[in-house]
């Protein structure tokens, strides 16, 4: 009995009830002292949820949704689908895969096709893991020396390898920011405590006349 | 991060097939509707004002967190504008709206998983990104302190999403039962039901603040 009436007491507070069963309920509770309790707790469970604020609200979502929008209708269909595509879980592999990739061919083929022969590129790639142990660098490669409205150099690799990840291949390139983030990889070199880290480092200070956007691997 | 759930949401060709889920209810957003869909990008910016507060707040007491709950809102506003042309105007606009949001918080809680959402909501917490308001939703409430905002949010994160959806939707949201029922696609006394249990739960899991509402209520 007390069962059945406790299943109901949210249809009772709601109203939700046939006058017969209101009546009902309402007989019991007069006399059971955990069935009454148990219906002011509810309601008190009730009135908590309902009190919740209204959340302050981020003043640009909708300016944000409306800037992603035009964004994509711009974009055509093939390429809308290819990036959604990219984004599902059975890509996920190919996506990783892709992108390890990319970041293992950029440092070996990028000093070679610099005119400076500073040090030798095949010590590039080592030396960059060995500063990754001590932090700063991977998040660095993570994030690429492109932004996300930077076009990549190999962005026609990926997007063939199913890797587009939001990049605006039409997007003016930002030569300030590449300056910006090769400076930064050039003080993580310094500070990785490798032999060569002083003659990695300058192999990467930014020079004028270098067009990062024109490299490919070999 | 995916949103299967969202990109091939079932529940717009369910919404499609159903007789005259309104019968005499007129769409107030029948109108913008016609508009977006015959190509007026106006009228989707219209939409989206209209149904990013309520968008965000599922989001939000979906999550948890508001910095998840702000990309969610404006992946599930996303999904509205790629998929919209499947919504044939048979049930409300609102009803695949609160459809579309709940998918995309469910697909982020699963993508999270639930230590790493409560990691976050702790995390938000600490650094004061959560923001407890004084001002209630509804101007007949009275609102309620800022600890038991904060521990009426983490109770309901503790809850079996399903049962978290629908108490949300009834009591947080005011959603009459039917188009909860629609919106999760499940019969009416299952909304009931669920929704009955997830009061249980945060009655149990709120005791110190329901004991003190409770006393000198009447029954």
């Amino acid at each position: 009995m007390h069962a059945e009436i406790r299943a109901r007491l949210s249809d009772y507070l709601e109203r939700d009830l046939s006058p017969e069963e209101r009546s009902r309920i309402e007989t019991h509770l007069e006399a059971c002292a955990p069935c009454a309790s148990e219906l002011r707790e509810l309601r008190a469970t009730v009135s908590l949820l309902r009190g919740l604020p209204e959340p302050a609200h981020p003043p640009a979502l909708g300016e944000l949704v409306m800037a992603r929008v035009a964004r994509e209708g711009s974009r055509p269909a093939r390429v809308r689908s290819l990036l959604r595509r990219a984004s599902e879980p059975r890509f996920a592999a190919a996506l990783a895969a892709g992108i390890a990739g990319l970041f293992f061919l950029v440092p070996a083929g990028d000093p070679s096709s610099r005119s400076s022969g500073a040090a030798a590129p095949g010590t590039l790639a080592a030396s960059m893991t060995h500063a990754g142990a001590h932090g700063g660098l991977p998040s660095l490669l993570a994030n690429g020396l492109w932004g996300p409205d930077e076009p990549r150099p190999h962005a026609s690799v990926a997007a063939r390898a199913g890797v587009m990840s939001g990049a605006t291949p039409s997007a003016a390139y930002s030569e300030s920011m590449r300056r910006a983030r090769l400076r930064e990889v050039g003080r993580l070199l310094r500070g990785s405590g490798h032999p060569n880290s002083e003659a990695l480092a300058s192999h990467f200070e930014p020079r004028p006349n270098v067009v990062m956007a024109d490299w490919h691997p070999r | 991060m995916t949103y299967e759930l969202v990109e091939h949401a079932p529940a717009v060709a369910q919404m499609s097939r159903e007789a005259d889920p309104f019968p005499g209810v007129i769409d107030p957003d029948a109108e913008l509707v016609s508009r977006w869909q015959a190509g007026d990008a106006s009228a989707f910016e219209a939409l989206v004002r209209r149904h990013e507060r309520p968008v965000f707040r599922l989001a939000l007491r979906m999550l948890g967190s508001r910095e998840e709950a702000e990309d969610v809102a404006q992946e599930a506003l996303l999904s509205l504008h790629r998929h919209g042309h499947r919504f044939r105007r048979e049930s409300r606009f609102s009803t695949f709206v609160y459809r579309v949001t709940a998918n995309a918080a469910l697909n982020r809680r699963r993508t999270l998983g639930r230590s790493r959402a409560r990691e976050r909501v702790l995390a938000e917490r600490e650094h004061g990104g959560f923001d407890p308001s004084s001002k209630p939703r509804d101007p007949g409430d009275a609102a309620i302190g800022a600890e038991a905002q904060l521990r009426v949010q983490e109770a309901l994160q503790e809850l079996p999403p399903d049962l978290r959806l629908a108490v949300v939707l009834f009591d947080i949201e005011g959603l009459p039962y039917g188009e909860i029922a629609r919106v999760l696609e499940v019969p009416e006394g299952t909304v009931k039901s669920r929704i009955h249990r997830a009061r249980n739960a945060l009655r149990e899991r709120l005791r110190e603040f329901v004991t003190q509402e409770s006393e000198g209520v009447e029954p």
